[in-house]
């Protein structure tokens, strides 16, 4: 049963990083596969399911749903593209900086979907460098991502199995975030200056670029924005933000936060924006490869494979702080070649055993910050290692800008060294405490 | 340079196609205001050799676009005249924008001067067919819709993204309207009594450009005699030596789709604009008046010849 189980584990993991067959289908035969092999029941598998999670998923896409009809995002891409007044730096990190602070309070990878057509026809026809464009906003979106419990699925993941709450992530995990991201755009910025240098000085740079805000401007601002609908769109995702920070205080699950945030916005929007139209938008094939991955995972706990992995951790335990260094650097390293939601489904139930033998150690809790800084900033590294990156490069590639696996790795990669780097300082810093 | 002449083309030909030309022309000139503002100029000299280079930017965009190349110059123009009285690059701007809002108010009273004349082509029971994405010709259906004339609105359905425009301009003012693909309007022929068309420019070779399409819609009904209407002002005739081919431009793509059984690939090609002859039509209205073909080619002619001085100095 061991076999079975870890054999459908990897070779899943092994299709997920080739991509050949979609990432839904690989993850649900793998599941069913487990049941008709007898590696798990029925029951097991429904049980192994984290409903909660696949709840809060599901209610936040349905809320980024009704704010994409809206027409919130559109104003706010094209107001960005206008405050830009077309300079390169500017349309840079404008578009960078909307996608961090979006990705903190939304789905990074819903995030980038909204901003990466907008920043594509913008760059394009200023003529800059539009692979930077799109490789920055994917990488923003991850290290955005990582600041919260809804902005990265990851996140999302850890947040509600370990019942971490909203407060905790922004308490704990501000101050890398911040760092890092300072140092990711100076880093950026740098590399790239000579795609990035004022255009002021000429003349027909600046006609042209005028022009092409214009255009853009008159693209997705052609239909007058309904003030009421915005006004109450802004109302639920901020109520849904408070209920995330008082949510320790309140008891209700995130997942029902979620929900209720979804459901909400359908209420007050259903005569403007059909509910049916915003479910069949929802990636319902996101859920089930979720479901799916959280029924193999239960598979390996089942069969004991879990245990093997704490107890070859569980070796590094002596020394705390290694064992730190092992999970941030192990988790991100491999989380830049695997997508990084398996992964972290896998390392839950490692992260829970740890903690029990651990018992007694004052900072238990920077393990779960170790795995979250490590599975979100891994995913930086190459293109597969994170489902942003994946929607980034295949929208930049529907928009005639093809970015190779190597191209966004070369960018990556040091930006996850820098990223981890710093993690590791904080993390040392904070077992010193 | 050229990277920077292709981009400028495209934009040039997307405004185009999404607004039409009247309005890429406004648009380059308030966008022009708002580029000084943001421009920093080394000196004078900078500024003018920088206005140049733009200039011939704007001359060598595909398709080039007549009435903004004619601003242009006149703009260009009053800065040459400036040249030796104008100390600071402040100045230089604040009399740009002056000379701007001059050119931008005769535009606006060229256009609605082409409305007013043509409002008079529009009668009672006229069952007019549109078909160009033309603002103008969309102004003159709302300015007859509002004094209350007695038309029927027919609209050959063209690309999708510039008819779904037109939809909308006209739902928006509640005027009653059908739709019929233009490949089937044999069917409504007999019931069409006017076709009114947008021009983009007129050129040497006595060619309309318009929205690619608009050649079959005009042979089909100078076959059946019905009255064509194309409506521009003379900002927008190309005053110099058009070649044949320039202004409508192949786009040829690659095109794969899947299907159950059998993947499909084929290469779909499409144009960018169609030339219509000018005496496949029956009327141009300009500010001007309502000319026939003749008498259009003849009053083309004349300015043609009274800017070969202008020509000379620009192209």
């Amino acid at each position: 049963m061991l076999w079975i189980a870890v054999g459908i584990f990897g070779l899943s993991l092994l299709l997920f990083v080739f991509e050949r067959i979609d990432k839904t289908i690989v993850a649900s035969v793998g599941a069913v596969l487990l049941m008709i092999t007898g590696v798990l029941t029925w029951e097991q598998a429904i049980d192994a399911i984290d409903f909660e999670t696949i709840a809060l998923l599901l209610g936040l896409m349905l809320t980024v749903g009704f704010a994409q009809h809206s027409g919130i995002f559109s104003w706010l891409n094209t107001k960005i593209a206008e405050i830009s007044a077309g300079s390169p730096l500017a349309v840079f990190v404008l578009f960078c900086l909307l996608t961090f602070f979006t990705s903190t309070i939304l789905n990074n990878a819903t995030v980038v979907l909204l901003v990466i057509p907008v920043a594509i026809a913008l760059s394009n026809g200023l003529g800059l460098n539009t692979k930077l464009t799109v490789i920055g906003i994917a990488i923003m979106s991850n290290i955005g991502g990582t600041l919260t419990l809804i902005g990265d699925p990851p996140n999302t993941i850890i947040g509600v199995q370990a019942g971490l709450s909203f407060n905790q992530f922004l308490v704990n995990l501000s101050i890398p975030v911040a760092v890092m991201t300072v140092l990711v755009f100076g880093y950026l910025i740098i590399l790239n200056w000579k795609d990035l240098k004022p255009i002021v000085r000429s003349l027909p740079k600046t006609f042209i670029s005028q022009l092409i805000i214009q255009r853009i401007t008159y693209l997705y601002q052609r239909k007058k924005l309904n003030k009421k609908l915005v006004l109450k769109v802004i109302l639920v995702i901020l109520l849904t933000v408070v209920a995330f920070v008082i949510q320790p205080i309140i008891g209700v699950s995130v997942g029902v936060i979620g929900l209720a945030s979804g459901l909400l916005l359908a209420l007050l929007v259903m005569k403007k924006i059909p509910f049916m139209t915003v479910m069949k938008e929802v990636e319902w094939d996101s859920l089930v490869f979720f479901a799916a991955l959280f029924i193999q995972v239960g598979a390996l706990e089942q069969v004991g494979f879990l245990e093997m992995i704490t107890e070859w951790i569980s070796g590094f335990a002596d020394n705390y702080a290694l064992l730190l260094m092992v999970i941030v650097w192990g988790i991100g390293l491999a989380s830049t070649i695997i997508n990084n939601i398996p992964f972290v489904a896998l390392m839950i139930p490692v992260i829970f055993d740890l903690q029990t033998q651990l018992a007694g150690e004052p900072h238990l809790d920077l393990l779960w910050w170790a795995l979250a800084l490590g599975a979100c900033l891994g995913g930086n590294g190459t293109v597969i290692g994170s489902s942003s990156g994946i929607i980034a490069l295949d929208l930049a590639k529907k928009n005639g800008v093809k970015i190779s696996f190597w191209e966004f790795a070369k960018v990556g990669m040091p930006v996850t060294i820098i990223s981890l780097a710093v993690s590791s300082v904080y993390l040392l810093v904070r077992v010193q405490l | 340079m050229s990277n920077l002449n292709d981009q400028l083309s495209k934009v040039i030909r997307q405004i185009e196609s999404d607004l039409g030309t009247n309005k890429l022309a406004e648009l380059s000139l308030t966008n022009l205001i708002d580029s000084f503002s943001y421009f920093k100029a080394s000196s004078i000299d900078d500024f003018y050799d920088q206005f140049k280079e733009l200039l011939v930017l704007l001359k060598t965009t595909k398709p080039r676009i007549g009435i903004v190349i004619f601003q242009f110059c006149e703009i260009w123009e009053e800065m040459q005249k400036r040249r030796n009285t104008i100390d600071s690059i402040d100045e230089l701007k604040h009399v740009l924008e002056d000379v701007i809002h001059l050119i931008l108010n005769q535009q606006e009273g060229d256009g609605k001067k082409l409305i007013e004349n043509g409002l008079q082509c529009v009668k009672d029971g006229d069952s007019i067919l549109i078909h160009s994405h033309s603002r103008t010709v969309l102004n003159i259906i709302e300015q007859a819709y509002q004094e209350k004339k007695k038309i029927r609105v027919v609209l050959a359905e063209q690309e999708e993204e510039k008819t779904h425009e037109m939809i909308v301009f006209l739902q928006d003012r509640e005027i009653p309207f059908v739709v019929v693909p233009e490949f089937m309007l044999s069917h409504v022929e007999q019931e069409i009594t006017k076709v009114f068309l947008g021009g983009i420019t007129l050129n040497n070779t006595h060619s309309f450009i318009t929205d690619a399409g608009t050649n079959s819609v005009v042979s089909e009904f100078h076959h059946a005699k019905v009255p064509i209407y194309i409506f521009l002002t003379t900002k927008k005739f190309s005053l110099w030596d058009a070649g044949k081919k320039e202004q409508t431009y192949k786009v040829t793509q690659k095109k794969s789709e899947h299907h159950p059984e059998k993947e499909v690939t084929y290469e779909r090609i499409k144009f960018s604009h169609d030339r219509v002859p000018v005496d496949l039509l029956d009327y141009v209205v300009t500010e001007e008046g309502k000319f026939t073909p003749k008498e259009m080619v003849k009053i083309f002619d004349k300015r043609y010849k009274d800017f070969a001085e202008w020509r000379k100095k620009y192209f």
